[in-house]
């Protein structure tokens, strides 16, 4: 029987997926065996007309944001020629970390990378010498432009979400095929399996707000309830909790919990419904700004992973005037 | 769904300014509505007959009213539907006049905002649901805190409405601070007079259960169904067989000062609080109490236990009423009036100690360093309050005590000299200011505006005073025997307590309540209530108007045995609830509990404000009928279609 | 070509500012019509999220109305979070590129028809001068 074929396609990737999938080691080995590898760069010397001659490919994995017109090109070759496609990463699904390039929009960052300190000021203009695919305005998610039936969230997707992935690959290949769309890691927020959540269940007191250098963090207490903000009411549960298990907050990487479809919006609500609750009266308005003062970078905290796919960047893009 | 659009000309008021026809052209051709009527005055029995029968007629599921604001007639209309068989709760009304057609002048502009509000109401009413009142038993029985005037008025009242009460009091007897003065402004009744005779109500009342020596140590449990945990201290007495022959006091050793003559007397350990204490009987100071068993040994009924313990007891009680009184300021912090440095510098209450016949100098004012008669005596007004470094509030009741006490003195040392100094005379109450004016005029009191900076005692004991008298200009010193100060009165509720019972305090400790004018002894913590010096500096007769109006409240809360309450209220879907606790933290009610890791919302706390489900990041906790999935599609709806 | 007119949704609390609201109408005071009036329980009952797709939906502008703090407000506290998520929601949409002042909340009683009124006509004002919230690249900050 023949193997069945797989390809892994990369949008604007760091590598850290690459890493993610390679660390799994022997787990990944034994079900690759199983596999024809017929385009993955990283790993195997395919040029990209190879992969477009290819008429059909079991898997697909696409790993990566979605930031030029050749990344959705490529989403939508892979969506065309893959029976089933997997939707790798935070990136692919969510814009990721790229995603932040929205707040700039194209012009603005290439401008940026133009005219950095080291390069010459005389170069106004890019050497034509080839034809550079288009900077989009914002980074997109693949749900955007193709239809995926697997989701692997997580920058990158911890070892749960990875085995849970090899699981589908090794049935795959024994000819069990996946049905419906499938949402690997548990789709509840963080707060659900956390081990801070403290048992008698009281009030979170958040009498202030500090950055992770402004104080020695406590190990088994809520980081809201330390000041310290923590996505973790938003964000879904499709790790092992790692981060907070090391004594640090969440900072969203699995993008948001069950339906939700803007996590900074949630999260932004229920900071400030924490936030100095007991002191409102006390602080006035005046009090109350001069602690939210110290949130410096909203957008950086509460969209660090999703903001492309948020309902925040549709009034920047226009998309609600149909523009 | 089907969805009925009823809406009203209200005569001209709506129809002159909105375009009644286009608006129920547009209505129609929106999803789900079935039927759009107009009538000139919906309110009347003609236009909800309309309404009646267009449900049963068209069979109808939900209904939107236009017209007037839902808070003249919402109830009308609510009521009209309920006739036709639907469920209130299925209704949406919203103004198309008072936020339209009275505030717009143009046709188009008005009859397009009219349709979009319409629009918005029928994407409410599309999901909401039918929901039924909410019951809930109450236990009928009332607990007091506090064995004062308020406490024993609340007391009384509400037993004597049949409703049982619990009254409890730390100290060894009832009666408050009112049981040491001596007489009460501006009539001058004897204080003890008046008071006794509801002590002795209250303790005799089938229906009311007096406990002494008693405190609350733990609250649980909600409006209507409290559990509370009262300490009872030992008295070591058996109050039954006590017949208050006084052997025991005259034999044991220990001598302490007297709470009730606030130091001016001393008492054993082993006393009698005052002569009409309630309980009748004496008591043991466990804290002074040597143990020599003397008094064991003398007591003819055997009514000495030493051994008796403090005991926990429990009880359930539907409303908890807040009647735990005021202290005096610490007067020693008033350094520079030298109070605790000379014994000839007294309280207020130490004052209406000696004033009172049955007190330790019978009396008779002398002085308690040497027991000199007093003939030059100088009061302080405002001692710590109007202070900012001190009380920053008016304690109300000083301006009127005082100016009775000079009246008092008079009447006792005719040819003594009073000196009062004042900032301003505060005596805003029935007679009041009639009552100063005579004792101002009639017995020649010497009223001094200005601060007293400074108390000592010169070499040859007299009390001396340096003031300024503000409206000479000069500076003066006062000579006297006796100087009284009218100290700041501060609340006696601990902030443990508070805690406990989750109850507001301000900001210098006085209970809070919801809304001075609309809700004056109801605290934000709904079954519990507040009345008398616990609440805010007061005099006799405002406590137990205060404490009457508690009573009110209580029996209206408790009479029927049950509380019917609006389902309008958070729910939790406890399949998306992570236990976060978010919800619980910005409840103002305290309503929502963590209960197996999931948000839980007590029905009878909720006061449907909906800050829960904003706040809650997974949208796990909606509010009834005002979800966020109802109000995004109200938004798209008046928005949409420029 | 249709002239172009703001249109703003305000979100009132039943107790204050929808009060207000109504004694406008009661006294017969006048304000322009772009504003629509959407009445609920408590100002703390707006989410982010809601305000968001109002903008979303074509408002040009949002306006909350709530009780004055400290003690006005009929569920004790809802006000003060309304504060906070607006002062937090502003500062994110001027980070976006979004002039805040398309945001606006203001406490106003039950009896403050006036001022109502005068917060109306401003806001709108305003708005007009800012434009229709379009791709929101080129808003002046």
């Amino acid at each position: 029987m023949k193997r069945p074929k797989l390809a892994i396609v990369y949008g604007a990737i760091c590598g850290g997926c690459d890493v993610a999938l390679v660390n799994l080691g022997e787990k990944l080995t034994t079900i690759l065996e199983k596999y024809d590898i017929v385009y993955w760069p990283a790993v195997v010397d395919f040029r990209r007309d190879e992969l477009k001659r290819i008429s059909e490919v079991d898997i697909g994995i696409y790993m990566g944001a979605l930031v030029s017109s050749e990344d959705i090109e490529l989403a939508k070759l892979l969506r065309s020629r893959s029976k089933i496609l997997v939707a790798y990463g935070t990136c692919t699904i969510y814009g990721g970390i790229p995603g932040l390039s929205a707040l700039l929009g194209a012009k603005r960052v290439l401008e940026e990378v133009r005219f950095t300190l080291t390069t010459s000021l005389e170069e106004v203009e890019l050497p034509k010498l080839a034809k550079l695919p288009e900077l989009l305005e914002s980074a997109t998610s693949i749900l955007k432009v193709v239809e995926p039936n697997i989701f692997a969230p997580g920058c990158p997707p911890s070892d749960s979400v990875n085995e849970a992935l090899l699981e589908v690959l090794s049935d795959y290949a024994r000819g069990i095929k996946p049905k419906g769309r499938i949402f690997l890691g548990e789709p509840t927020p963080l707060c659900n399996k956390c081990t801070r959540k403290p048992t008698d269940t009281s009030k979170i007191s958040m009498s202030k707000i500090r950055r992770l250098h402004e104080l020695k963090l406590i190990e088994d207490k809520c980081f809201l309830e330390q000041g310290v903000l923590c996505m973790g009411p938003v964000t879904r549960a499709a790790c092992d909790l790692p981060c907070i298990k090391n004594n640090l907050p969440c900072v969203g990487c699995n993008g948001p919990a069950l339906d939700i479809d803007d996590m900074g919006l949630e999260m932004l609500s229920a900071l400030s419904s924490l936030l100095l609750v007991e002191e409102e009266r006390e602080l006035l308005e005046e009090g109350l700004v001069k602690e939210m003062d110290r949130l410096v970078d909203l957008i950086g905290i509460l969209y660090r992973y999703t903001l492309p796919s948020s309902l925040l960047i549709k009034l920047k893009l226009g998309d609600h005037r149909g523009e | 769904m089907r969805v009925g659009v009823f809406i009203c000309h209200c005569g001209r008021n709506i129809a002159d300014t909105v375009d009644i026809k286009k608006v129920i052209e547009d209505i129609l051709k929106q999803p789900h509505v079935v039927c759009a009527i107009d009538y000139v005055y919906l309110c009347a029995e003609p236009g909800q007959q309309i309404i009646v029968d267009s449900i049963r007629k068209e069979k109808l599921d939900a209904i939107v009213v236009a017209a007037c604001t839902p808070t003249l007639h919402y109830e009308t209309f609510a009521r009209a539907i309920e006739r036709g068989g639907l469920n209130r709760y299925m209704l949406e009304m919203v103004s198309i006049r008072e936020l339209v057609s009275w505030v717009h002048k143009d046709r188009v502009e008005a009859t397009d905002k009219a349709i979009r509000i319409i629009r918005g109401a029928i994407a409410k009413v599309l999901d909401n649901k039918a929901y039924e009142p909410i019951k809930s038993r109450v236990v009928k029985k009332c607990l007091v805190i506090g064995g004062g005037i308020a406490g024993i008025t609340v007391a009384l009242d509400v037993a004597n409405a049949g409703i049982p009460v619990v009254l409890i009091e730390k100290s060894p007897t009832i009666g408050g601070k009112m049981a040491m003065l001596s007489e009460t402004f501006p009539t001058l009744d004897c204080a003890q007079c008046i008071l006794t005779p509801k002590m002795a109500e209250v303790y005799k009342h089938p229906l009311i259960e007096v406990h002494t020596l008693s405190e609350v140590v733990d609250v649980s449990g909600h409006l209507g169904n409290f559990r509370v945990k009262i300490l009872k201290r030992p008295r070591k007495v058996k109050i039954e067989l006590c017949r208050l022959c006084g052997l025991c006091e005259r034999v044991c050793p220990v001598r302490v000062p007297r709470e009730f003559d606030r130091g001016l007397s001393e008492r054993k350990a082993i006393y009698l609080p005052f002569p009409q204490a309630i309980p009748t009987a004496y008591v043991v100071d466990e804290n002074n109490c040597t143990r020599c068993r003397l008094c064991l040994k003398v007591c003819p009924t055997g009514a000495i236990d030493l051994d008796e313990k403090s005991i926990v007891v429990e009880e359930e009680v539907g409303a908890i009423v807040i009647a735990t009184g005021y202290d005096l300021y610490p007067a020693e912090r008033l350094r520079e009036y030298g109070y605790g440095l000379y014994k000839d510098v007294v309280d207020s209450l130490q004052f209406e100690r000696m004033l009172s016949s049955t007190g330790p100098t019978e009396g008779t004012i002398i002085r308690p360093s040497d027991k000199r008669e007093v003939k030059r005596i100088t009061f302080i007004q405002c001692a710590g309050s109007r202070d900012e470094a001190h009380l920053k509030y008016c304690s109300k009741i000083c301006c009127m005590y005082t100016a009775k006490h000079a009246l008092l003195f008079k009447e006792r040392v005719p040819d003594g000299e009073v000196t009062i100094f004042y900032i301003d005379i505060r005596a805003a109450g029935k007679g009041y200011e009639e009552f100063i004016k005579r004792v101002q005029e009639e017995y020649m009191i010497n009223y001094v505006r200005g601060k007293a900076s400074k108390v000592y005692q010169d070499v040859d004991g007299d009390m001396v005073v340096i003031g300024f008298d503000t409206l000479t200009g000069e500076r003066i010193e006062v000579r006297s025997d006796l100087v009284v100060l009218a100290v700041g009165i501060i609340p006696q509720m601990s902030r443990e307590l508070a805690s406990k019972l989750r109850v507001p305090l301000d900001e210098y400790g006085f209970v809070q309540e919801i809304h001075p004018k609309l809700r004056p002894v109801e605290l934000s913590i709904p079954g519990i209530f507040v009345c008398g010096t616990a609440h805010a500096p007061k005099d006799i007769s405002e406590s137990v108007m205060q404490a009457s109006a508690t009573a009110a409240k209580v029996v209206n809360l408790l009479s029927k045995g049950e509380i019917t309450k609006e389902p309008i209220i958070a729910e939790v879907d406890e399949n998306i609830c992570s236990g976060c606790r978010v919800c619980v933290t910005t409840c103002p009610y305290g309503a929502i509990e963590i209960i197996d890791d999931k948000a839980k919302v007590n029905e009878m706390l909720c006061e449907g404000c909906g800050i829960c489900e904003a706040s809650c990041p997974v949208d796990a906790i909606k509010l009834r009928n005002w979800k966020e999935e109802q109000l995004m599609n109200v938004v798209r709806a008046v928005l949409g279609g420029r | 070509m249709v002239e172009w007119k703001p249109r703003i949704v305000a979100f009132l609390c039943r107790w204050c500012a929808g009060s207000a609201a109504e004694l406008a109408g009661i006294s017969r005071l006048s304000y322009p019509a772009e504003i629509i009036p959407i009445i609920l329980p408590c100002s703390g009952r707006v989410s982010p999220r809601l305000i968001i797709e109002a903008f979303l939906n074509g408002a040009d502008g949002v306006l909350i109305g709530g009780c004055h703090t400290p003690n006005d407000c009929h569920y004790i506290s809802g006000n003060f979070k309304a504060f906070k998520r607006v002062y937090l929601l502003k500062k994110l949409l001027s980070q976006l590129g979004m002039n805040p002042m398309r945001l606006r909340i203001e406490w106003i009683s039950a009896t403050e028809a006036q001022k109502l009124v005068r917060v109306v006509e401003e806001f709108l004002n305003e708005v007009e001068n800012l434009g229709p919230l379009g791709g929101i690249f080129h808003e002046k900050a």
